[in-house]
C-alpha cells in the first residue's frame, strides 16, 4: 500500500470505501491511477474482529454517529449502514439482482402518479449489461459465475408454500462462494451470520476483494479514520480538494484532479450540502435543488411464521432463497405500480425479539412491542420460525428526503443529517399486498401463526443525488458526474434515479465500474 | 430493608455478571444510586423492576426466570450512569407502583401475575414503557444461556468458536 505526501495533489480522491467507492478504487488503481481514499471508519480484520453476535457486531461496525429521523413512516433507528473499510458491504447479505429493463423508465412506463416524483434513468439495461457482467465476475455472484447456492431449511419452508400456490421459489443470485472457493476466497461454511460480517470472507465485500487488489498496485493510499467534512472548489467552479478530519482533531486538505464521493445516500448529500460556498450557495452540485431529495429506501417489510415442526432457519446463507413472481409491474391486477420480491431472512434471538414485533425504538412511532405471553410464544418457538423479507420499489416523493439539521452538530462540528420518510399510498398498498401474499405462502406451508413485520431501519438507502439527463431536475449524469462540477463524481447508491425493486448493491457496483472506466478514459484524453 | 440493600451492593460489586455487551457498553457501575437514595424507596423500586421484567419475558423455566432477574439488575446498574435510562426506569416503576397501590392497595411486586399484567397493559403504550421493553429484550435475548434454552446454538464460526458452519450439519435438511 502506498503513502502519498499529504500536501501533494493526487489523481483522484475517493471518499468512502463501500460498494460504490471500493469498485471505483479497484478500477482506477489497477489502471494506474493514483488514488487517495478517505474512509471515516477503521479497518476491520474479519478473522479477529468479526464475531457471530448481532449486537456486538452492530455496535462495532454500524454507523453510530447521529442520524435523526422524521416523518410518519420513519423508524426509531432510521438507518443501518456500516462505518469502516468495505462500508455496508461488511454487513450486507449478498443478494445480487439486476434491475429489470422497465425499471429504468418508470416515468414512461408507470405514467403520472400523484405525489410521486418519477423520472426515467438516463441509461438503459442494455447499456449497463456489460458492467453487470463485470461486477458479477468481481463479486463472484453464485448463480451467474459460480454454481447457485443450495437451499437452506428456511428456503425449503418457503418453497413448500410456494409450490402449493404455483409460485416459483428458487435459489437467488448471491455474491457468496456458495459451492466452492472463488478468487482466492474460500467456500461458504453456511454458518448463517451473513449480517454480522463474514469471518471466512466467503461473502463478497470491498474490504477483502476490491481494496486489497487496489493496494497491490501500489497506487492506493487508504486513510482510515479520515472523515471528509467539505469539498472545496477553485475559482473556475471545479472541485479542488477535500477537507477531512482525523481523530486527533486535526483538519487536513487533500488536493485532487478528480473527486469521487461514495459515502452512501445519507452521508453523500450531507457532504455536498455542507460544502456550500458563495459560488454554490445551496450546496455543491445542487443548482437543481435535488441534492438530498428523492430519497428511497425500498418498500420493505417481512413475514415471519411459526410452524408445527422445527425449521432452524438460522442455518445457512441468510438471503439465499427468492420468489420473483411479483417483481413485474402489474397495476391492473394488484392496484399499485412496481414490483417486489420475497427473499429468505432470519435473525438471531437478539434481533428477532426487537424486530419481528417491534416497538417505536426499532420501528415507527406508533409501533408497540410485544411483551409477555405473545413475546414468549414467539421466542419459545424460535427454532420453529421461518422468515421472508419483502423488498420492492418505493416511490420518490416530496415527503422523503435527507436534510441538514439547522442546529445539531456531530463530533466534528458538521451538521447532523435528518432523514424524513412519509410513505406514498403506493408504498402502503404494495406492503399490504405483499404481507398478505407472504401469509398465503407460509399458511400453505402449514404455518400456525403468521407475523406481519414492519420495515427495519433502512439498509437500502438510495436516490438522494439522482442521475438524469436534465441538469435542472437531477444532480449527476449517467456516469455519476455532477452536472455542475465537471471533476466531481458520485459513485454510491445516491445516484439511483428511482429505487427499482432489486437489492441495489450489484447495480451500485456496475455503475461504479462504468464510472471508473469513464474517468480513466477522460483522464487519458486530458479532459479531466 | 438491609437484605435488599445488600442485594444492590452485591450487584454493584459483581461487575462481571453475564451482561449483554450491547446493553452495557459504556456503563460504569458506581454505588451512587444505591448509596445515596432512601433504602426503602429504592429497594421497593428494584423489586418492582424485577417483577416488571419477569412479566415482560415470562418464561417459566427456573433458569430463564433467574436470567430475567439478571437483566433487571443489569438495567438497574446501567441506569446509574445513563440518565435517560434512569428516567425511563423511574417513570415506569413509579407508575406501576402508583397504579398498584391505587387499584390493589399493594406494591406492584406483591401482586399476582394476572394483576401485574392488567396494570402493565394500562401503561404499555407509553414511550417509557416501550423503551424499557426494548432495553429488556436487547439484554435478555442476547444471553447465551437464553439462546441455549430456546434451542439456538449461538456463535459457531469465529475466532472463539470453532464448531464451523452448518455445511455438514444440516443447513439443507428439513425433515418434514
Ligand atoms: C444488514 C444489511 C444487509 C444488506 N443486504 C444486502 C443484499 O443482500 N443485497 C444488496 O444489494 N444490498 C444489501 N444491503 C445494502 C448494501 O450494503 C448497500 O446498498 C451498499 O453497501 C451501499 O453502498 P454505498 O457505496 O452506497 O455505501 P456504503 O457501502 O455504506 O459505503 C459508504 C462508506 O463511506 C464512508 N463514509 C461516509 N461518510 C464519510 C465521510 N464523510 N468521510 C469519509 N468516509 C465516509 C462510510 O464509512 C462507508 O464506509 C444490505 C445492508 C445491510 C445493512
Amino acid at each position: 500500500m502506498a503513502k502519498f505526501p499529504l500536501d501533494e495533489p493526487v489523481d483522484v480522491c475517493v471518499i468512502g470505501t463501500g460498494a460504490g467507492g471500493g469498485n471505483v478504487i479497484r478500477q482506477l488503481c489497477t489502471a494506474g491511477v493514483k488514488v487517495v481514499a478517505l474512509e471515516a471508519g477503521p479497518r476491520f480484520d474479519p478473522h479477529k474482529d468479526f464475531v457471530n453476535n448481532e449486537w456486538v457486531m452492530f455496535k462495532k461496525t454500524a454507523w453510530l454517529d447521529r442520524v435523526l429521523g422524521d416523518g410518519a413512516d420513519q423508524t426509531g433507528l432510521p438507518i443501518w449502514l456500516a462505518k469502516g473499510v468495505g462500508g455496508t458491504t461488511i454487513h450486507w447479505a449478498g443478494a445480487s439482482l439486476r434491475l429489470q429493463a422497465h425499471e429504468f423508465k418508470t416515468k414512461t412506463v408507470y405514467g403520472n402518479i400523484d405525489g410521486a416524483n418519477l423520472e426515467d434513468w438516463p441509461l438503459t439495461l442494455d447499456e449497463l449489461l456489460p458492467y453487470y457482467e463485470k461486477a458479477e465476475r468481481y463479486m463472484g455472484v453464485a448463480g451467474r459465475v459460480q454454481p447457485a447456492p443450495i437451499g437452506n431449511t428456511n428456503f425449503l419452508v418457503m418453497k413448500k408454500g410456494a409450490d402449493k400456490l404455483g409460485l416459483d421459489a428458487h435459489p437467488g443470485t448471491m455474491a457468496i462462494n456458495a459451492r466452492g472457493p472463488y478468487d482466492g476466497r474460500p467456500q461458504c461454511m453456511q454458518c448463517g451470520f451473513c449480517f454480522q460480517g463474514c469471518t471466512p470472507m466467503a461473502k463478497w465485500s470491498t474490504l477483502y476483494e476490491a481494496i486489497p487488489k487496489a493496494e497491490a498496485t501500489g497506487n492506493l493510499d487508504l486513510r482510515t479514520h479520515a472523515m471528509a467534512l467539505r469539498i472545496e472548489t477553485d475559482g473556475s467552479g471545479k472541485a479542488k480538494s477535500v477537507i477531512y478530519a482525523t481523530p486527533d482533531g486535526q483538519h487536513h486538505e487533500q488536493r485532487a484532479r478528480v473527486v469521487v464521493v461514495a459515502c452512501n445516500s445519507i452521508q453523500t448529500p450531507r457532504l455536498l450540502l455542507n460544502s456550500a460556498s458563495s459560488q454554490f450557495p445551496h450546496g455543491l452540485a445542487n443548482g437543481s435543488g435535488q441534492v438530498g431529495k428523492n430519497y428511497t429506501r425500498h418498500l420493505t417489510a417481512s413475514v415471519y411464521a411459526i410452524f408445527p415442526k422445527p425449521v432452524h432457519a438460522y442455518k445457512g446463507i441468510t438471503m439465499m432463497g427468492i420468489i420473483e413472481n411479483y417483481a413485474g409491474h402489474d397495476p391492473a391486477a394488484r392496484g399499485f405500480a412496481g414490483g417486489f420480491y420475497f427473499e429468505t431472512i432470519m435473525l438471531g434471538p437478539a434481533f428477532l425479539s426487537v424486530f419481528v414485533t417491534p416497538g417505536p425504538d426499532t420501528s415507527t412511532a406508533d409501533a408497540r412491542a410485544a411483551w409477555g405471553e405473545p413475546l414468549k410464544n414467539l421466542m419459545e418457538n424460535y427454532t420453529h420460525v421461518a422468515g421472508m423479507w419483502i423488498v420492492g420499489e418505493d416511490l420518490p416523493t416530496p415527503g422523503k428526503f435527507v436534510s441538514l439539521h439547522p442546529t445539531q452538530k456531530d463530533q466534528y462540528g458538521m451538521p447532523v443529517p435528518v432523514v424524513t420518510v412519509n410513505d406514498h399510498p403506493n408504498d402502503k398498498a404494495m406492503r399490504k399486498f405483499a404481507w398478505e401474499r407472504g401469509r398465503d405462502i407460509f399458511e400453505a406451508a402449514g404455518a400456525v401463526k403468521v407475523y406481519y413485520t414492519p420495515p427495519y431501519p433502512a439498509t437500502h438507502n438510495l436516490g438522494t443525488c439522482r442521475m438524469g439527463a436534465d441538469p435542472s431536475s437531477s444532480v449527476v449524469n449517467a456516469y455519476g458526474q455532477a452536472h455542475e462540477v465537471k471533476n466531481l463524481f458520485i459513485a454510491d447508491g445516491s445516484v439511483f434515479t428511482t429505487s427499482a425493486a432489486e437489492n441495489p448493491t450489484l447495480t451500485i457496483s456496475a455503475l461504479a465500474i462504468r464510472q471508473a472506466e469513464h474517468i480513466i478514459d477522460k483522464m487519458k484524453r486530458r479532459e479531466l | 430493608m438491609d437484605v435488599d440493600r445488600r442485594e444492590f451492593l452485591t450487584l454493584v460489586g459483581c461487575s462481571a455478571l453475564a451482561l449483554s455487551a450491547g446493553a452495557l457498553l459504556g456503563a460504569k457501575p458506581t454505588l451512587s444510586w444505591a448509596a445515596t437514595t432512601d433504602d426503602l424507596g429504592r429497594a421497593t423500586n428494584l423489586d418492582t423492576l424485577y417483577a416488571a421484567v419477569e412479566r415482560i419475558v415470562p418464561h417459566a423455566d427456573p433458569e430463564l426466570k433467574e436470567l430475567a432477574r439478571q437483566t433487571a439488575r443489569a438495567i438497574a446498574m446501567r441506569a446509574q450512569s445513563d440518565p435517560a435510562l434512569r428516567q425511563t426506569v423511574e417513570q415506569v416503576v413509579g407508575e406501576l407502583d402508583e397504579r398498584a397501590q391505587k387499584t390493589y392497595n399493594r406494591p406492584f411486586a406483591k401482586l399476582i401475575a394476572e394483576q401485574q399484567i392488567i396494570i402493565m397493559e394500562q401503561i404499555q403504550s407509553s414511550r417509557a414503557f416501550q423503551h424499557l421493553v426494548n432495553q429488556v429484550l436487547a439484554d435478555y435475548y442476547d444471553k447465551p444461556q437464553v439462546w441455549h434454552a430456546l434451542g439456538y446454538p449461538g456463535p459457531v464460526n469465529d475466532h472463539e468458536h470453532m464448531e464451523g458452519g452448518y455445511l455438514a450439519r444440516g443447513y439443507d435438511k428439513l425433515d418434514w
